[in-house]
């Protein structure tokens, strides 16, 4: 049973994937890649069409890989009462998503999520 | 597990409803019926289009109206879309009619004798004149083409033609031709609700015009245009990314085929 659930919340996510990347996420990402990767806040560009946010993730044995990841666009996140203040310079920051179809270190994020559970960057900010 | 099941599917759906709405552009349908609340009138009467509207984003648009009538150029144009990189995401601009249907909200800005479309997607705009001139002769095809409108009571009715054949009707890569000439009806039902539809008339791709339509939203009261500059910081672009097929993701894989229309029926003979 748990691995049906599992399936059917990853055909959700991956239904909600392919909508919100209206722009390039099936030209460039591969759904059936999915990724997960916490990591330290580097950078975030908050510019049309996408945003992006860089991240230093430190595997286990202590190795840090630079990672960037695609977000929604800048003006639907403004909308909702988000901002590139929202995520700041060092922050721990997990990102659930699916990896870049030419294999580098890209990832089109679907979900952001602070170190206490709150998700960012979806819906109307509370 | 069995009762936690529903819950987490909920969870999901939920999820899954808030990051769409984050989109902006309106995924979810709105009601085609009137609301109830007046429409507002410009000073000579007519019913007034102006505000922002919150456009939809509609992925295939002729998904109402299947199977296409397709001509056998235009099956094989709509077959061969994986082989190419949609429009959109190199940023040209969408074109008449997909700028009705591609994401952010848009302005409408009437006058007397014209009705300006202000849209935030790549910055386009169309001036329609509505003082009964005709379209501009000798001028090059464009993505946007060549518009002109003119009243049916309460219906603004605008007619397109001179398009080029290098945009894409939609995130689904249904395709037109150089041939493609489209008329737009834009009717506002209530203060919060307009009513569009566009007719498809490309004789190359297609046996016979289709229509389709929909109704967007007023957009929230404190919602004014944003910049939108595709190529400001395209990463997708820049960095060589981008991979032919439609945006929708559908005919990745080449797998999803489109049907040859039927056989018309000769001239005269009666409709079995």
């Amino acid at each position: 049973m748990p691995i049906r659930v599992a399936v059917a919340v990853a055909g959700l996510v991956l239904a909600t994937a392919s909508i919100i990347a209206h722009h390039s996420f099936a030209a460039e990402f591969d759904g059936n890649k999915p990724v997960v990767l916490t990591g330290a806040v580097t950078k975030v560009e908050w510019r049309n069409p996408h945003i992006w946010v860089y991240l230093d993730v430190k595997d286990a044995g202590g190795k840090v890989t630079p990672w960037q990841c695609e977000g929604s666009a800048p003006n639907n996140l403004t909308r909702q009462g988000w901002s590139r203040e929202t995520l700041k310079q060092g922050q721990e920051i997990t990102v659930e998503g699916w990896r870049a179809k030419d294999g580098t270190n890209t990832c089109n994020a679907g979900a952001w999520k602070l170190p206490g559970g709150q998700t960012v960057f979806a819906g109307p900010r509370q | 597990m069995r009762a936690l099941l529903p819950a987490i599917i909920a969870a999901a759906i939920v999820t899954h409803a808030g990051i769409v709405s984050a989109q902006g552009a309106g995924p979810a349908p709105v009601s085609a019926a009137p609301d109830g609340t007046p429409i507002p009138r410009a000073p000579d009467g007519k019913a007034d289009l102006s505000g922002i509207w919150n456009k939809r984003l509609v992925l295939n648009t002729a998904a109402s109206v299947q199977p296409l009538p397709f001509t056998p150029e235009g099956l094989k144009a709509f077959n061969d879309v994986w082989n190419h990189i949609d429009p959109t995401s190199r940023c040209v601009f969408p074109g008449v009619p997909r700028v009705n249907t591609s994401p952010y909200p848009f302005q409408i800005v009437q006058l007397s004798d014209k009705v300006v479309f202000l849209y935030e997607y790549m910055h386009n705009f169309r001036v329609i004149y509505t003082d009964g001139r005709g379209h501009p002769t000798g001028r090059e095809p464009s993505l946007l083409g060549d518009s002109v409108g003119r009243w049916d009571g309460d219906t603004l009715v605008i007619d397109t033609i001179n398009l080029t054949d290098r945009t894409w009707l939609d995130d689904h890569g249904n395709r037109h031709s150089d041939a493609l000439t489209v008329t737009e009806r834009w009717r506002r039902i209530s203060a919060n609700q307009l009513s569009y539809q566009e007719t498809v008339n490309d004789p190359k791709f297609y046996l016979k015009p289709w229509t389709v339509g929909w109704v967007m939203p007023l957009a929230p009261k404190d919602w004014v245009l944003m910049e939108y500059a595709c190529t400001d910081n395209n990463k997708d672009l820049t960095d060589g990314h981008l991979q032919p097929g439609p945006l929708d993701g559908s005919l990745r894989n080449g797998t999803a085929i489109g049907q040859p229309a039927p056989p018309r029926l000769p001239p005269g003979s009666a409709p079995r």
